[in-house]
């Protein structure tokens, strides 16, 4: 690959996949932080950028993913990266399926999940990511991830299940298994 | 994707939800900036060895900014399969041999602007197939991992500023890593190693850990620096045993963040 041939490959890359590498950044560091993060995992792309594989949003994410867990490791933090959640409600009206759940539970239940399984279930509902995609973000198999997944799920719906005020999961509007089968 | 409940719930606590962004072009002052940086080769470079040489930390005056960082797949979960070739005791190589692998390793301190220094190498660990290099000048450090049995799998590191801890009291050691990174990057990637590293003083002669499994690890002591790592995320112990050059042995903290 040429010099040409590089750049051209890296501007593809930035253009296609740079608002989804931001998007990452910001859901896991604070604000000052996530130019430097998409900055960094850009030019780790560019140093690799003969070795770009055809599944390139989850190479990048994965990069940013490296770079972002190295800030955290500097803070003392390895196991799992930590994502943030909205701090305050958006104004977007729910879909009529969606009011079964109180947001305020399941706030409550994702604050006491640990930081894997808050993990897994952000690169899928909120990355957006296919289980083979985000197996490749963190390095495992797809069949391990969907594993954690799975189990990551299966917590999230009991903690929600443990709250006092939480109608949906063991209501007949929102059987258990139909929020089994929601994720990739 | 079937919506459901819980997705939306989970969607609606999105961070980033709502965010506006300006879409990115191919003009971007950002892109422009990685770009005008050297990029890696595709072929091994031919690259000549510097001669490690041992260098002494600055004083506590110059104390500034050493920067340890890498990029590496951080996992809690990966596998161990892949590092069949690793020993506890590090591997012995002649200098041609352990000059060949270094030799293979980025050794410019990477940055957006691409002007980082060349940097030294001061440690080898090496472990059957596996090399992991410490490149530093005394101020700046940058890792690599390089894994010898396939195509040379190289995780290049990059780095921001970080505590110095430049004064080692007494002869002890200091833990600069101490924690679960992966080896997962490129053809020859293995899956979650722990890996630990750090400064040692000049009289250190030997850094062992002893694993829940009663394994004993044994560190390469280089020039000053000392590093070990184990495949899997079962983790090195806080503790480790450092002898020194008289013979005498003590206990000394290998946790990050504690002090020598």
């Amino acid at each position: 690959m040429d010099d040409a041939q590089a750049r051209k490959r890296l501007a593809d890359l930035w253009v296609t996949h740079q608002p989804a590498v931001a998007a990452f950044a910001r859901r896991r560091m604070p604000p000052d932080a996530v130019d430097d993060v998409v900055s960094e995992t850009f030019m780790v792309a560019w140093r690799k950028v003969h070795e770009v594989p055809s599944h390139e949003r989850a190479w990048l994410l994965a990069i940013a993913r490296n770079v972002i867990a190295t800030r955290v490791r500097t803070h003392g933090r390895w196991q799992a990266l930590a994502v943030r959640i909205a701090s305050e409600p958006t104004d977007v009206a729910p879909a009529a399926a969606e009011v079964a759940l109180d947001r305020a539970h399941v706030k409550q239940a994702w604050a006491r999940l640990t930081d894997p399984e808050r993990e897994v279930l952000a690169l899928v509902a909120w990355d957006g990511l296919t289980s083979e995609e985000a197996a490749r973000v963190l390095g495992c198999l797809r069949s391990t991830f969907s594993v954690r997944l799975t189990r990551a799920r299966r917590r999230l719906l009991a903690l929600l299940d443990d709250e006092p005020h939480v109608p949906a999961p063991s209501s007949p509007s929102v059987p258990p298994r139909a929020l089994e089968g929601d994720l990739p | 994707m079937k919506a459901s409940p819980l997705m939306g719930a989970l969607w609606e606590m999105d961070p980033d939800r709502g965010h506006l962004s300006v879409a990115p072009t191919a003009g971007d002052a950002t892109l422009l900036a990685i770009m005008s940086s050297p990029r890696a080769v595709e072929a091994t470079r031919p690259t000549m060895l510097r001669q490690p040489r041992t260098w002494k930390l600055a004083g506590a005056a110059a104390a500034v900014a050493v920067t340890v960082t890498v990029v590496g797949i951080v996992s809690p979960w990966g596998g161990t399969s892949a590092f069949a070739s690793w020993t506890a005791a590090p591997t012995a190589l002649s200098a041609a041999e352990e000059a060949a692998r270094v030799a293979q390793c980025p050794q410019q301190y990477p940055t957006p602007e691409g002007t980082g220094p060349t940097l030294d190498p001061v440690l080898a660990d090496v472990r059957g197939d596996y090399t992991f290099v410490i490149f530093s000048n005394g101020e700046l450090v940058l890792q690599c991992y390089l894994e010898t049995s396939t195509t040379g799998a190289i995780l290049a590191a990059t780095g921001e500023a970080g505590p110095v801890r430049q004064t080692l009291a007494g002869s002890n050691v200091t833990a600069e890593s101490n924690g679960v990174t992966t080896w997962a990057y490129g053809p020859g990637g293995g899956g979650a190693i722990t890996l630990a590293y750090g400064l040692a003083a000049d009289d250190v002669t030997a850094v062992e850990a002893t694993l829940a499994d009663g394994r004993v690890v044994k560190a390469t002591v280089q020039n000053g620096w000392w590093a070990m790592w184990v495949p899997g995320d079962a983790g090195l112990p806080d503790t480790a045993t450092v002898t020194h050059a008289d013979g005498t042995a003590n206990d000394a903290s290998i946790a990050v963040g504690s002090e020598p």
